[in-house]
């Protein structure tokens, strides 16, 4: 099981929930946008958010895992 | 001409005769004599008392000299009322049966937003069948969810999608455009023709059809009476029921009025003769004898005469304007008329017809008559029509799509360069579209401004589109330290 190493982040939209408790999901091109964004930063270096074991080093796989554990610091601003 | 009309509009205002004489010496249009002021009418030679009775009649107010005075000088003259009712009556308006409010009341009390149309499908397809509410319930869950799913993301590219869906299955269509649509004898154009046609926005289709259905139960089912109606609909003119001859030795013309076919017409010899009488430059020259109708011409000229003949035999003595024909047909039960040519306003003004369930193909008539709401649907139900007759199933949101987009300002507006791809707010994306020179000269000479909302605006300067992930914006969101994290 994944750790979450950085404790002090919790998204206020986190996968599925709004802050409000209202169910609320991310459209496809939210999620693969956040994605796209975390990869990137993982890919040039950033430091990951979860404990990842040996020999995991695509950064999209790990965006994606970070994702779906909900510790991505990034939201979308919808209604503009 | 027009100084008679003049005069005769002002006698209609209830003014006497040596008033009018008056003003029509010095006046064209009623217009002017309302915009006159006192200085002008006393030039004209009318006195006080004439004046004030003008005004009056005229519905003229007086101008009175109130400071900030716009108030109430300019009152909108009285809106004439409309001559048909086309509203639909409330209480015919399909109520939701006790089930399906029962349906209803259950979806709320899940918190589950359905749409009526959903919810009355289920409840027509359970009603009657014992279904534990436990189940029912386990029904209107899943119903839910499929419809979620099947909502569109947003910032979907829904255009483009409603684009392709109607395109590919467009080039499979046959270019066979005429076709004899279940009614015998009538053509109606189908197709990739019709579809053009609808997407096109034409102002006249080009085979108008009507379908009409009668509105008591019993007529509509008897045959002979639905006959009746449908030949009151349909244009007769003189040439269909009477032999029309022309008689060279006497310089006359003789129309032999087929007895048989004025009967079927439900008319009579007179009121042929009466319509003829009434034809321009015919006034006192047409004689009944017997169930001939004579017509001397009045100067001996053979082409005179031929000019007769062909006024007679066009003349029209009864029916619908424009319905060239009319073909009744059983279907189910009862009986419709299908009709050649068409001519929505005119038709629903026949007492027997049924105005709820009348319809045509003309869409511009239907916006016309019925307003834009319902040529929108019409635009739907044509363009589905259409496909679904080809053995093309389009999914109807699509459709609806497109219908939305060319009925959304209000009126109907074609699909291409004269309607809503010429229009597009962006210079850009209107550039892009045709004679792209010409677009950016006037944008430049104009000094028009380029948002980038669309999408052809954002390919064109190199940015990424306003759709799908294009048009997410991220927004870092720190969380402060130290906050529990469960």
């Amino acid at each position: 099981m994944l750790k979450i190493v950085k404790n002090f982040i919790t998204p206020p939209l986190i996968w599925g929930h709004s802050l409000l408790g209202e169910f609320m999901k991310y459209t496809r091109f939210e999620k693969a946008r956040i994605i796209g964004a975390r990869a990137l930063q993982i890919s040039l270096g950033a430091p990951v958010l979860l404990d990842f074991p040996e020999g995991v080093i695509d950064p999209i796989i790990m965006a994606m895992t970070e994702f779906d554990k909900g510790v991505i610091p990034i939201t979308v601003k919808r209604d503009e | 001409m027009a100084k008679k009309d003049f005069e005769k509009a002002l006698q209609r205002k209830g003014l006497d005769n040596p008033t009018i004489v008056k003003i029509s010496a010095k006046f064209n249009k009623i217009d002017e004599v309302k915009s006159a002021t006192k200085v002008q009418l006393t030039e004209a030679g009318l006195d006080e008392e004439a004046i004030e009775k003008i005004y009056e009649l005229l519905g003229v107010k007086k101008v009175k000299k109130v400071v900030g005075g716009k108030k109430g000088s300019k009152k909108a003259e009285p809106v004439e009322e409309p001559k048909m009712d086309f509203k639909m009556p409330l209480d015919k308006v399909k109520q939701q049966s006790d089930y399906e409010r029962k349906l209803t009341k259950m979806a709320q009390d899940l918190k589950l937003k359905l749409p009526r149309r959903v919810v009355s499908t289920i409840a027509s397809r359970i009603e009657g069948i014992e279904v534990p509410e436990a189940k029912v319930k386990a029904i209107l869950k899943k119903a839910y969810e499929r419809y979620v799913e099947h909502s569109m993301d947003a910032n979907e590219s829904a255009g483009i999608i409603a684009a392709q869906s109607i395109g590919e299955p467009g080039t499979q269509m046959t270019m066979r455009t005429f076709h004899y649509a279940g009614v015998a004898e009538i053509n109606v154009t189908l197709g990739l023709p019709r579809l053009i046609e609808i997407v096109d926005a034409r102002r006249v289709p080009s085979t108008p059809m009507m379908n009409i259905y009668l509105s008591d139960e019993n007529d509509r089912k008897d045959r002979e009476k639905v006959k009746r109606i449908a030949s009151r609909i349909e244009t007769t003119t003189v040439g269909e029921i009477a032999d029309i001859e022309t008689d060279m030795t006497n310089m006359r013309i003789l129309v032999k009025l087929d007895e048989h076919r004025l009967e079927q017409h439900e008319l009579t010899p007179e009121e042929v003769h009466a319509r003829i009488s009434k034809l321009r430059g015919l006034k006192t020259l047409a004689e009944l004898q017997d169930n001939v109708i004579v017509i001397n011409s009045e100067e001996p000229s053979f082409k005179r005469l031929q000019n007769i003949v062909d006024l007679v035999r066009d003349a029209k003595i009864k029916g619908v304007d424009q319905i060239v024909r009319a073909i009744i047909k059983k279907t189910g039960d009862e009986y419709v008329i299908y009709t050649e040519g068409s001519n929505l306003r005119d038709v629903l003004n026949v007492p027997e017809v049924d105005k709820r369930r009348t319809s045509t193909n003309s869409i511009q008539e239907i916006y016309d008559v019925l307003g834009v709401e319902a040529a929108r649907q019409s635009i739907i139900d044509e363009a589905y029509k259409t496909l679904d007759e080809q053995g093309l199933t389009v999914d109807i949101r699509h459709i609806m799509l497109v219908s939305d987009l060319m009925t959304a300002d209000g009126d109907v507006k074609a699909i291409g360069r004269h309607g809503i791809s010429g229009r597009k707010s962006s210079v850009l994306a209107r550039a892009a579209f045709e004679i792209t020179a010409a677009h950016l000269l006037h944008a430049a000479l104009t000094g028009e401004e380029d948002h980038l909302d669309g999408v052809a605006e954002n390919i064109i300067v190199g940015q990424p589109v306003t759709l799908g992930t294009g048009a997410v914006n991220l927004v870092y969101t720190p969380v402060r330290r130290g906050l529990n994290n469960d």
